[in-house]
């Protein structure tokens, strides 16, 4: 294998970890959404169930040497505590995903510089149908992922000494 | 009772149209500005060229932002950046598509060269080779294994490069006239002028960017016009400098040599009076 087809298959690798980011990213943010709505089901859930319980026990008289009266409010309890446990879990696994999405993003925006100076290397040695299939492969990604507005993009750098 | 303005003795009601278009100017800027920040409407001009020729600095510096204390010289841009810019009378958007070959920059040539209806004109961002590659390790990949070890080498690369940059987007024009879309102008402008800021090297790169010059450059231009027609499709090329800063490869430097400020208001109002000439 000589050096240019070296280069070609190196350009190849950079637009295949791009592309994989990129779905990456896409499938960590498809998680978010659905854990985020999740975790406003449990929440809407759990302030209905309080509302209820408060309603319903209000009109009744509690007798607490009867168990089977007690048995109620406490299953009650039970759900809510469940329902807000389960809601922390995905607000917690939506806090780490959203960091995963920061660390993917710092990636591809690396890839971003890197792959196409990379390319233009390269763009000597290819031919017309390597060329277009490349640029074609690299007009799929989307570059433009959506950052939350406390991170910064740390350059190479700077990453390299940390 | 004296009138001042004819249109005083019209009925309330009429005045309404009456002040509608004696403010039209300022209605249809500020109607630019929300669909600017809606992201939504039609480009007017696209500002397109290589990754790094300083597209989003130069808009940066028409706008007036280099000059605040917080600005910082931009990153790549990841995506189409949207402006409304005021030209003479009538505001325009502006809209800089990226130079990286990307999802983002494809979405936007389709917008502005086949979708839009009201594309006014073309804004082409050249810099006469001196691009500098924002990838530390690839460039250094470059001087030593590519043989890319003087300023020369690398501007002759970066002119071919150019090149076949150019000459796609003179293809997307040439369809955008197939399909019935129109594009009136193309400016050419050549930033980091003041990387060559002197008589003998300005005529160069005039010559070499010039459209009825013989340069390779100046040949995809003629060819495009021939296809379109002279009278149709008008292109001027201009230097420019929107930030002063040396160019640096392989330990060899440009020094910016712009020679003040007065210098660069010039390069700035020969821009305005040539985009008003079209």
């Amino acid at each position: 294998m000589n050096s240019s087809d070296n280069k070609i298959e190196e350009l190849e690798d950079l637009i295949e970890l791009a592309e994989k980011v990129s779905q990456n990213i896409d499938t960590i943010n498809e998680r978010v959404r659905k854990s985020t709505l999740n975790a406003f089901t449990l929440l809407f859930g759990c302030i209905f169930l309080c509302l209820f319980g408060f309603q319903y026990y209000q009109m009744q008289d509690l007798d607490f040497r009867n168990t089977y009266s007690l048995m109620i409010p406490t299953l009650y309890s039970t759900v809510i505590i469940l329902f807000s446990f389960l809601f922390l879990r995905l607000l917690y696994s939506v806090t780490s995903m959203r960091e995963s999405i920061k660390n993917e993003n710092l990636i591809l925006h690396n890839l971003l510089d890197m792959t196409h100076s990379y390319k233009q290397v390269v763009y000597r040695d290819l031919s017309v149908v390597k060329k277009a299939v490349i640029d074609m492969r690299l007009s799929r990604i989307k570059f433009n992922k959506r950052i939350p507005k406390n991170i910064q993009i740390v350059k190479k750098e700077e990453v390299a000494t940390i | 009772m004296k009138l001042e303005n004819w249109s005083d003795i019209a009925p309330s009601f009429i005045k309404v149209p009456l002040n509608a278009y004696k403010y039209r100017h300022s209605l249809q800027k500020w109607w630019k500005h929300f669909l600017v920040y809606m992201n939504q409407g039609d480009t007017n001009i696209a500002v397109l060229g290589r990754p790094s020729v300083g597209k989003s600095v130069l808009t940066s510096y028409l706008y007036g932002e280099t000059n605040n204390l917080s600005w910082e010289l931009p990153e790549t841009s990841k995506d189409v950046e949207s402006s409304a810019f005021t030209l003479g009378n009538w505001t325009n958007i502006v809209r800089v598509i990226p130079g990286q070959t990307t999802n983002e920059r494809y979405l936007a040539i389709n917008e502005a060269f086949n979708k839009s209806s009201k594309l006014e004109g073309i804004i082409y961002v050249a810099d006469w080779g001196f691009t500098d590659v924002r990838d530390k390790i690839i460039k250094q990949q470059m001087i030593e294994q590519e043989g890319l070890e003087t300023i020369r080498d690398i501007r002759e690369f970066n002119l071919n490069l150019e090149l076949e940059d150019f000459k796609q987007i003179c293809k997307e024009i040439e369809k955008a006239y197939a399909i019935g879309k129109s594009p009136k102008w193309l400016l050419i402008i050549v930033n980091k002028a003041d990387l060559f800021f002197k008589d003998s090297t300005l005529n160069l790169a005039q010559k070499y960017y010039h459209p009825k010059g013989n340069s390779a450059f100046s040949k995809i231009i003629k060819s495009t016009v021939n296809i379109i027609g002279e009278q149709r499709f008008k292109c001027a090329a201009i230097p420019f400098c929107s930030f002063e800063k040396d160019f640096i490869w392989n330990n060899e430097k440009v020094v910016t040599k712009i020679g003040g400020e007065e210098n660069r208001k010039a390069l700035m109002k020969n821009f305005f009076t040539t985009v008003a000439n079209f």
